[in-house]
């Protein structure tokens, strides 16, 4: 007989206030009971519809109903005397102070940004459940952000049951225009393409100066089967599309597929992907005997079975591997060389495992191991094009990098670029590079609006165009200038850096400037990369030293002070503005809990998403503690925040690597909700009044973004 | 080991407050929370009207309840408890005699959402069909996300009798999703 946790434990575990171990148990039990696992699925979604499901609109006069009774004499005495907060001598009101600015000044540059909140929009597709190729009919219910329009239109990104996860480079159609009813209802339809097994849409007015994203989730649709489940591929891509920027939604997608398809091994495979990816290892204590149990049970039935498809066998060793039983792992790699030797997971297996490693010196032969792989299979996996084009160029044969490197983008059209400067670089295929260099200016100035995200806004697009266009300019200045054409390199250099902020271009063209002998021209640019927040204090003694007779102090100051200018300028024209929402509220290392609010600093706020089982979180604690030491001065809280249980396990970690910024522990994970966040390390720099200017911001670039605001204040 | 929930008496010098009772300013404040605050007020109370009397005396109060705040950042979540407190004075004066909101939420459930969320009118409907003692700690849960402490002084319970209604609430909410069609 299985014993299921009580609803109280299941309740206590939801809200993070069961001890590890007890924790761990409930995990695990979760993992293999439907009942329980189903229970507290549906207990999130209704959490999750009082928060966000729509409520009836407030009457639009309001408002005056209420300043009429005010007129009259009316007043209320609020049950607020208790619960006043505690006092913070000589500070005036600045959240009051900043919400009036917000709307009765408006007209400093600060709050310019409008707040972009789409909350009380709906899209609704009928069929709901359609399958390949069906005719949908949208109905669209815009919040204040879209209602001013008469017509808007419906954007998609779709997905075939072959593409790959996240969703860089993947195209955005134009599907369908949508009218306004006289119910105020936006309507339209469109036919969906047969080979989409799954669609993310967006609403967005004809201009795309404003785009509704359903706080970035957008809206999905999943085909499905004749049996009326959704397709095994429509689950599997819309996981692939919520990879990346949102991982709590793909992993419940990845369960969903478990429990319609407990059959195939993909979906075990899958789900205990996401599972490590949400619940961390530790997380994972609890669950690695459930799933090993299920990779026995499943390698039970299909070893047994004479015909095993290529992707089960794949799936089977993926999922052997994930969960580190050797023996079964090795059992399925080989059955998958035997029988589908050209399936991709076997190809894949077969560049990573073997030929990468044996012919890791030797280019040539790993060039000509590849050659013959592809003439006998053809374009099957992404390995074949990276590691071909890489051996290609280490071993500097001309002709087979040009063929490589048209593989390699057969994989990864977004590359262009990349492959143009990687071209560009090589004296002996310069010329091609700077070709392709100069086309991938035009197509960038170009801007085709499939390339545009779905969730971007025209304006958006334009300044991501804009930063891709400048790094081409320096790459061909620096081509055209190692070509000979030195007048031409530093022409387009200057290009490069009359717009955007990016020390590392500001650099290059600074030495480039220098080498051809302008020296005021290298000052100019070295000013602007002393006054980074991010550039140590040394720099402008270096820069005294190497400019010679072209530093002046009264220049030099006068070039700074201009350089803050251009800074602040640019950062701020990439923020935006948006408010924390709902009630955030952390748990400290000992257990007790604070709001965001009473975290947060007088000046700025910056907010770090840090993971323990994340690679490129844990690389970047050193500069995390960097960054937030010198903030510290500056009146900026830095707080960390983790989904992970505060545990001894945990603190012993951080203390191993000597960390003191305060970590604290997202357990209902309120705080993701709150700013969206989808990933660590992630990044969110709030203002003094606690809004939301930067999102998913780089270490990097916080300085900078601190400094902005400061100025703007 | 619970925290107590700290709240100060007023202690507030009065020029250092922004004259809210000015029309302007308070229309900025109303722009910037009364949306908010009506969702509080509508999930607690189950009633448009109800709700937006609610939101009409929070703000009728707010200019002379202001004169007793100050406190930076932390304006959003008092006025939040404000709002709350109002709501629940509401529904205490509504049981006592014996009140039931006349209209349940107008919203169309013509076709499914492909949002995959509980279909809004089964949820008003479901949460109103919770007795209101359940429903408003599962509203003060999940939609304010206060702790058991907070929701204990709120509605004048000890904080394990809050932890105890509110996992009995989400369950009972989940039977009730269940049976809607």
């Amino acid at each position: 007989m299985r014993l299921h946790p009580s609803t109280a434990t299941i309740s206590q575990y939801e809200d993070g206030e069961l001890d590890p171990r007890k924790r761990s148990r409930v995990a695990s039990h979760l993992a293999d009971c439907h009942a329980c696992r189903t229970r507290l699925q549906e207990w999130r979604a209704a959490a999750v519809a009082i928060r966000e499901a729509p409520i009836p609109e407030v009457s639009p006069d309001l408002f005056d109903r209420i300043r009429r009774r005010r007129a009259e004499g009316e007043r209320m005495i609020l049950p607020a005397a208790q619960p006043t907060p505690a006092l913070r001598k000589h500070r005036l009101m600045p959240g009051i102070a900043a919400a009036l600015a917000l709307l009765v000044i408006g007209s400093a540059v600060f709050f310019a940004a409008p707040d972009l909140r789409a909350d009380a929009s709906e899209l609704r597709l009928f069929p709901g459940s359609p399958t390949a190729g069906e005719e949908i009919r949208a109905e669209y219910r815009a919040s204040s952000l879209l209602s001013a329009h008469d017509r808007l239109v419906l954007r998609a990104r779709y997905r075939t049951a072959r593409d790959e996860a996240y969703n860089q480079g993947m195209r955005h159609v134009t599907v369908a225009e949508l009218v306004k009813d006289r119910d105020g209802v936006y309507r339209g339809s469109f036919e969906l393409p047969e080979a989409v097994v799954f669609a993310t849409f967006a609403v967005e007015n004809a201009e795309a100066s404003r785009v509704d994203s359903n706080a970035r989730r957008g809206w999905g649709l999943l085909v499905h089967g004749a049996d009326g489940r959704p397709l095994w591929e429509a689950l599997d891509q819309k996981a692939n599309d919520l990879m990346g920027r949102n991982w709590e939604a793909a992993y419940e997608t990845a369960r969903a597929a478990t429990e319609l398809y407990p059959e195939r091994p993909a979906s075990w495979s899958q789900l205990h992907f996401f599972e490590s990816a949400v619940l961390g290892e530790a997380g994972m204590d609890g669950l690695r005997e459930a799933h090993r149990a299920r990779l026995r049970e499943l390698h039970d039935i299909l070893a047994g079975a004479t015909q095993v498809s290529g992707d089960d066998a794949g799936a089977m060793f993926f999922y052997a591997w994930g969960v580190g039983d050797t023996i079964t792992q090795a059992y399925w790699r080989d059955r998958l060389e035997r029988e589908h030797p050209s399936n991709r997971f076997a190809v894949q297996n077969r560049i990573i495992f073997e030929l990468v490693r044996e012919h890791r010196d030797e280019p040539a032969r790993l060039l000509a191991e590849m050659e013959r792989m592809w003439a006998e299979i053809g374009p099957v996996h992404i390995h074949q094009g990276d590691q071909g084009f890489g051996a290609a160029r280490r071993a500097g044969d001309t002709e087979a990098i040009l063929r490589w490197a048209e593989r390699y983008l057969h994989f990864r059209p977004t590359e262009r670029t990349w492959v143009a400067s990687t071209l560009a670089e090589m004296p002996a295929l310069r010329d091609e590079g700077l070709r392709r260099l100069r086309a991938e200016i035009r197509r960038s100035a170009a801007m085709r609006p499939e390339d545009r995200d779905l969730f971007a806004t025209a304006e958006d697009q334009h300044r991501k165009a804009q930063r891709e266009l400048r790094e081409l300019y320096g790459d061909l200045g620096k081509a055209l200038i190692a070509a000979g054409r030195t007048q031409a390199g530093l022409d387009t250099l200057t290009l490069a850096v009359t717009e955007g902020w990016n020390t590392r271009l500001f650099r290059e063209v600074a030495e480039a400037r220098l080498a051809a002998g302008d020296r005021g021209g290298a000052v100019e640019l070295w000013a602007r990369v002393a006054v980074d927040p991010a550039t140590s204090e040394a720099f402008s003694d270096s820069v005294r030293n190497r400019a010679g007779d072209a530093y002046h102090p009264d220049r030099w100051q006068a070039l700074t002070a201009r350089a803050r200018d251009v800074m602040h300028n640019e950062v701020l024209a990439d923020a935006s503005s948006r408010s924390v929402r709902g009630r955030v509220r952390l748990l400290d290392s000992d257990g007790r809990t604070h709001s965001l609010e009473e975290l947060r600093g007088r000046q700025a706020t910056v907010v770090v998403f840090w993971s323990r089982a994340c690679g490129p979180a844990i690389e970047a604690l050193p500069e995390i503690e960097r960054v937030a030491k010198r903030l510290a001065t500056q009146g900026v809280a830095v707080v960390a925040i983790t989904n992970e249980q505060p545990t001894d396990e945990l603190r012993a970690f951080l203390a191993e690597r000597s960390v003191s910024v305060p970590l604290y522990h997202d357990t209902r994970r309120e705080a993701a909700r709150a700013l969206v966040q989808w990933g660590t390390p992630q990044y969110f720099v709030l203002d003094g009044a606690g809004r939301i200017r930067f999102e998913y911001s780089s270490l990097d670039a916080i300085e900078r973004q601190v400094a902005a605001l400061a100025t703007a204040e | 080991m619970p925290h107590p929930v700290t709240e100060r008496p007023p202690d507030v010098d009065p020029r250092q407050v922004v004259d809210a009772a000015d029309a302007d300013h308070l229309r900025a404040l109303y722009d910037c929370y009364a949306k908010d605050l009506y969702r509080i007020a509508y999930r607690l109370t189950g009633s448009r009207t109800d709700a937006e009397d609610v939101v009409q005396d929070v703000f009728l109060g707010l200019p002379a309840a202001l004169s007793g705040y100050q406190e930076r950042g932390k304006l959003d979540a008092w006025i939040r408890k404000v709002t709350v407190r109002v709501a629940l004075g509401r529904l205490r004066r509504r049981s006592r005699r014996k009140e039931v909101p006349l209209e349940s939420a107008p919203e169309p459930s013509s076709g499914r959402s492909v949002h995959d969320s509980v279909e809004t009118i089964d949820l008003q409907r479901a949460l109103d069909a919770l007795p209101e003692t359940l429903r408003s700690v599962l509203v003060l849960k999940e939609l304010e996300g206060y702790s058991h402490e907070e929701i204990g002084e709120l509605l004048g319970i000890r904080a394990g009798a809050a932890k105890v209604r509110l996992h009995r609430a989400r369950e009972m909410l989940r039977q009730r999703l269940r049976r809607t069609p």
